[in-house]
């Protein structure tokens, strides 16, 4: 795109249109003096391809002039060989500036649709290299004030930063970043804490405090809520403890109690003087029995003393007399002893005689009796020969046995035909006479006979009659019998059952004698005959006399036993009276003793008594009062029970007056205590109250949500700020590394035509040209000279043209009295420069420095009126 | 016949400190507070209602200070012919035995605490049934008692309470809610209501006037009074409200889109008369979507307003703001500025994100926006 002619009117100075025609594709130079307007053109070009034609920002009202009016632009340019004129009308009524684009008479774009044309006019297509941020003008990125960007406006070297800077973002980015920048380290450390005394600590610290001071506002409203509750709790316990219902019925148990206690303890009083009464009557009533009881006791001793005297001495004499009739019985005891002594030994000796004969007499009988033993022993033997004999013969028992059983089954045949035999019965007629036999017995009436065998009925005067039994099966078992105990006997040698029965007896009593005769040959000589002949032999031969008189020994005897008898009779009757003699003696001492002891106690009890008259009346005195002191005994006792019994628990009144005076008490201290403890709360409650806590937390509270918004807010900003930051940094890293290369790279032989080896370094932070180092040396771009400065930012301004250029979307390059400082030694090989940089771009040079830019060459443009306008 | 004048208030929390705003506006509230008792005894006697009853939370707090409380005995005390009615309310409930020991203490004899449920004699032929709040929490109606309170035939019965009627608040306790028919089950003339900061009609006989001073803005509009005749027991009450509140508290919703003219719709929104502004406390929401420059211009806007109204508060949270091209133009049509700004475009639609950091990324990008325009400015 190149321009090919400009028109303004109603842009500052030119209130009346002017235009600049002729504008050719190279090289351009509108030289002119200061204040001729070639800034405003400048500007106003700017305005028309970058600001909307609704604008009316600060830019745009620069442009109108003091007088009043809406600026007007147009432009007629060269696009693709297409000829088009663009017209921009601001105006400060809001919305309503207009922008129209025509292809030659054609009105081809306006509004919204013609700015879209215009930024695609000066925007290359999407990734196009630098070219995109070339069209700037120098100085106007800068975001400082109004009247330092007009300073820097035509400071070159301001533009040169403004170049590159709109590949990074630039001035505006710089500043845009130091502004949050400064915002943000006001507000928090490059840690990311709050800053000390800033925004955020403020926030911070008073939302710390306003917690803190909430919390302990909320912590004393509760302890002032505590405080109202236990003063209400309180208060309701002081009102009922002071209810004057309540404060009497507790002070009406009280006295009830205590009158109760009174009663109870004068009971008790009472009680106990009736016990020291019934004590005294029954002391005086026991010394009184005391008393009696001695003067009787004494007075009964002294009379059993006397009568004690008494008796004593009168067993005294009478054991006297009994010892001495006792000395004289033994005497006549001891003679009656010796005389039986010498009557038994008489005794004995006639007895010791007899004895002498009558042993004799007993052997001659002895030899007498064994003489007949032996006799009959002798006797009895030649019986027992004759009867061994007997006892030999006759049947034995088991013979005779033999004989029985058949005899036995003779009887059983014969009874068993009477059994089967026919029966024959009489009966006489009234009147006669039993006449009628049967084999000669007669039978009598009724009579009734079995007919076993042949027998004959003799009927006396008439007939004989004979019976014949009938024969039956066992006719033969009775012969048979018969036959069989003949046979027995006749072998036995006997001929009947008798007499074989007879022998047998004889043989078993022969047999019998024979025993008898052999037990008493033992019992006659147990040892045999020889023995018993022997015996005979030993006794001693009979005396002479011994046949003779016979003594009479049991006489004798007699007499023995009775004088014996006699002497034993007079020897205990010695020793009874010897017994008796000293017992006397004996009683005697003791009856003397005892008298004398009677005589030492019947003294004693005299002394004890004294005056037994006195003592006799005295007691009788005592006897008198005696009843008195019963009866008082018994009333004191009858006081005493009807006390005790009718007295009130004394322990229970005590206890019950205890409770009610401690009931009473309590409550005394209680009503107190309460009373202190009001005064506490009440102060306390004051204190919160006059301070009025619940007020000033309702308020802190409040106070806290606000701060809690305003700390959120400015943490909200800081993130807000960071977030910016962030984003500024990363777009701006991305350009750098994007474009600053290329641009570098089209910079170089740029400043090599002007300064040999020279070459420009870039700060790191800023992303814009920082130094200028020509061989050995490096130098500050703020230390360059305003010549060199001014070269540099031309030369920057040219490298990116050429870049633009080489995107095939060349747009003009307008300098706006860009070389001010520069020698005109210098300025020629920037002519140079210029010229060759002109030969694929359009470049408009402005001027003041008419003299020194005659040598630019290029086409010399002039700001014209409008004809007619 | 029985005929009775009074004002109905209640909910004057005196001593209310209003921390979330500036200690001016804080200061001139609580003053407008302060000064509404001087302003019921001036109706009450230009209105010749010879009683007020005040149903509950005179006081903010149960330890008001000395000062608060005295101020506002004296306020009454003033008021000639005019006899108070009190019961504690749920803040200054009869718990707050210090605070009601120094009211008994220092009242006025034409003010008249109740503190206890039982029928009191109002005026000739008129009987008050008091429930007063005698600690923060009942866990019943304290209205029940009215039912069976007997009165003198021909008496008109009038209840005073303070407690919800509905569940006005999800904090509010179910068990302490007034029954909502104790009006005709205690067959009263009228029911004087305290303990919602708005006015609201229960019923003909039912009725909370609202503080006197409104406090939040969720009460919208200037407070007032009751002013309430009765001619005769079982006639309708004639209810009349009676404006009292010094400020006016103003919720407005300010919807915006793209298209509208924000300055417009703005002074569309806030009130009329700017008269009132400087009594006028408004919390503008502003909601919907705009774009960058109008999201500026709102906030000068507000900005510039603001200083005119007591308060003006700006809730911009359901705002959002829309980016588009020429905005990112404005910005730079080229170059890091303008990657920079597409950049934080992209991550505040970016619904991968949070949203916090959407909105993070979306103020960054207004913040970049407001920098070059007030450099372009």
């Amino acid at each position: 795109m190149r321009l090919t002619s400009i028109r303004l009117q109603n842009v500052r100075r030119f209130t009346d249109p002017v235009e600049i025609n002729g504008i050719a594709p190279g090289l351009n130079l509108l030289s002119a003096p200061n204040e001729q307007g070639k800034s405003t053109i400048f500007d106003a070009l700017h305005a028309l391809f970058f600001k909307d034609a609704k604008s009316w920002d600060k830019d745009v009202r620069a442009l109108a002039p003091h007088a009043g009016g809406d600026p007007e632009i147009e432009v007629t340019l060269s696009h693709r060989d297409v000829d088009y004129r663009v017209a921009k009308h601001f105006t400060k009524s809001a919305g309503k500036g207009s922008v129209r684009v025509w292809q030659g008479g054609t009105l081809l774009h306006q509004a919204d649709a013609a700015e879209a044309w215009l930024r695609d006019l000066i925007t290359p297509p999407k990734d196009d290299g630098p070219a995109a941020m070339l069209w700037v003008r120098q100085g106007l990125t800068d975001f400082s004030d109004a009247k330092e960007t007009l300073g820097a406006r035509r400071d070159l070297m301001s533009s040169l930063s403004g170049e590159i800077g709109a590949v990074t973002g630039g001035q505006q980015m710089e500043s845009l970043r130091r502004e949050i920048r400064a915002e943000l380290d006001r507000l928090v450390t490059k840690q990311g804490r709050a800053r000390a005394n800033g925004p955020l600590a403020e926030a911070e610290t008073r939302l710390a405090e306003l917690t803190e001071r909430r919390d302990t506002l909320a912590a004393q409203v509760r302890e002032l809520r505590d405080q109202l509750d236990q003063r209400q709790a309180l208060r309701r316990e002081e009102a009922e403890l002071q209810d004057p219902d309540e404060q009497r019925a507790r002070q009406q148990r009280l006295d009830e109690a205590e009158a109760a206690l009174t009663t109870a303890e004068r009971h008790r009083e009472k009680c106990e003087q009736a016990t020291r009464g019934l004590d005294l009557a029954r002391v005086r009533l026991d010394q009184a029995i005391g008393r009696i009881e001695t003067l009787t006791a004494r007075l009964a001793d002294h009379a059993r003393a006397k009568d004690a005297v008494q008796t004593t001495s009168t067993a005294q004499e009478h054991a006297v007399t009994t010892a001495q009739t006792a000395t004289q019985e033994l005497q006549l005891a001891e003679d009656a002893a010796r005389a039986a002594q010498d009557r038994v030994t008489a005794a004995g000796k006639a007895v010791a005689d007899a004895l002498q004969a009558e042993n004799a007499r007993l052997s001659a009988g002895r030899r007498r009796e064994l003489t007949a033993q032996l006799a009959e022993y002798d006797k009895l033997q030649t019986a027992m020969v004759a009867d061994r004999r007997l006892a030999a013969q006759g049947p034995d028992a088991q013979c005779l046995t033999r004989l029985e059983q058949q005899a036995q089954a003779v009887a059983l045949a014969r009874h068993a035909r009477a059994a089967s035999a026919a029966t024959l019965s009489v009966r006489y007629h009234a009147g006669a006479d039993p006449v009628l036999t049967l084999d000669g017995t007669v039978l009598s009436d009724g009579a009734e006979v079995a007919l076993t065998d042949t027998a004959t009925l003799d009927v006396p005067g008439l007939a004989a009659l004979t019976v014949q039994p009938a024969r039956t099966g066992d006719s033969d078992a009775l012969p048979q019998a018969e036959s069989a105990l003949a046979e027995a006997l006749h072998a036995a040698g006997f001929d009947t059952l008798d007499a074989a029965r007879a022998a047998h007896l004889t043989r078993s009593e022969a047999a019998s004698r024979l025993k008898e005769a052999e037990a008493t040959q033992r019992a006659l000589a147990p040892d045999g005959r020889e023995a018993l002949v022997a015996k005979l032999d030993a006794l001693p031969a009979a005396p002479a006399d011994a046949e003779g008189t016979e003594a009479d020994r049991s006489g004798l005897e007699a007499e023995q036993a009775e004088a014996q008898q006699a002497l034993t009779q007079a020897q205990a009757t010695v020793t009874k009276a010897r017994h008796t003699q000293a017992s006397a003696q004996e009683a005697a001492q003791l009856a003397r003793a005892r008298a004398e002891a009677a005589l030492t106690e019947l003294e004693r009890t005299a002394q004890v008594l004294g005056d037994n008259g006195t003592a006799r009346a005295t007691l009788a005195e005592l006897e008198a009062d005696r009843p008195r002191l019963t009866e008082d005994v018994h009333s004191a006792q009858a006081e005493l029970e009807g006390l005790l019994a009718s007295a009130p628990d004394l322990d229970q009144a005590r206890a019950a007056a205890q409770r009610a005076r401690s009931v009473q008490a309590t409550a005394q201290a209680r009503l107190q205590d309460i009373a202190r403890d009001l005064a506490v709360l009440d102060s306390r409650i004051e204190t919160h109250a006059s301070h009025a806590v619940e007020e000033e937390l309702a308020e802190v509270q409040d106070l806290l949500a606000v701060q809690e918004k305003a700390h959120a807010a400015v943490t909200f900003e800081v993130a807000t700020l960071q977030r910016l930051d962030q984003a500024l940094e990363a777009a701006q890293d991305g350009a750098q590394a994007q474009y600053l290369g290329p641009l570098m790279g089209e910079l170089a032989p740029l400043l090599r035509r002007l300064w040999p080896e020279a070459e420009l370094q870039v700060d790191a932070d800023s992303v814009l040209p920082s130094q200028l180092a020509r061989g050995a040396t490096e130098e500050s771009l703020t230390q360059l000279s305003g010549g060199t400065q001014e070269q540099l930012a031309l030369l920057v301004r040219l490298a990116f043209a050429r870049l633009l250029a080489q995107s095939g979307q060349g747009i003009p390059i307008i300098l706006d009295d860009a070389l001010v400082y520069t020698d005109d030694a210098r300025i020629e090989a920037l002519f140079d420069a210029l010229t060759l940089q002109a030969s694929d771009l359009q470049i408009l040079v402005f001027s003041c420095r008419q003299k020194s830019f005659r040598n630019l060459g290029g086409t010399a443009l002039a700001i014209r009126p409008v004809d007619g306008g | 016949m029985t005929r009775l004048r009074f004002l109905h208030c209640s909910d004057l929390h005196l001593g209310k400190r209003f921390g979330q705003l500036d200690e001016d506006t804080r200061a001139a509230l609580q003053l407008a507070r302060q000064a509404s008792l001087a302003r019921l005894a001036e109706i009450a006697v230009a209105e010749q209602a010879g009683h007020v009853l005040i149903a509950g939370d005179l006081f903010d707090t149960e330890t008001p200070s000395s000062r608060v409380i005295r101020q506002a005995l004296a306020a009454m005390g003033g008021a000639d012919g005019v006899a108070w009615w009190i019961i504690p309310g749920n803040h200054d409930s009869g718990a707050a035995e210090p605070l009601w020991a120094e009211m008994a203490r220092h009242k006025p004899d034409n003010v008249h605490l109740l503190m206890t449920a039982e029928p009191v004699a109002m005026a000739p032929g008129a009987v008050l049934l008091p429930a007063p709040c005698l600690h923060r929490f009942a866990g019943h109606d304290r209205t029940a008692w009215m039912d069976t309170a007997a009165t003198a035939d021909g008496q008109l019965r009038i209840g005073l309470a303070h407690g919800a009627v509905l569940d006005f608040d999800s904090d509010q306790n179910g068990a302490d809610t007034i029954a909502s028919n104790r009006a005709a089950s205690a067959r009263l003339d009228y029911l004087a209501l305290g303990d919602w900061h708005g006015r609201f009609t229960l019923d003909a006989r039912s009725q909370y006037p609202g503080t006197p001073e409104r406090d939040r803005f969720k009460h919208p509009g200037r407070g007032s009074c009751l002013l309430v005749e009765l001619s005769q027991p079982g006639a309708p009450p004639a209810v009349k409200e009676i404006p009292v509140g010094q400020f006016d508290w103003q919720d407005l919703a300010l919807e915006l889109s793209p298209t509208q003219d924000i300055t417009a719709e703005l002074m569309r929104v806030l009130p009329q008369d700017r008269s009132t502004w400087g009594e006028t406390l408004v919390r503008l929401r502003a909601r919907g979507w705009v774009r960058a420059d109008q999201r500026i211009t709102l906030m000068q806007q507000v900005q510039d307003h603001a200083p005119a109204f007591r308060h003006l508060d700006l809730d911009t949270s359901g705002l959002r703001v829309e980016h588009r091209a020429e905005d990112l133009d404005q910005i730079a049509t080229t170059g890091a500025l303008r990657a920079a700004a597409e950049a934080l475009l992209l991550d505040s639609q970016d619904v991968a994100q949070s949203q916090d950091s959407r909105d993070v990324a979306a103020a960054a990008l207004n913040r970049l926006y407001a920098f070059v325009r007030k450099d372009a400015e």
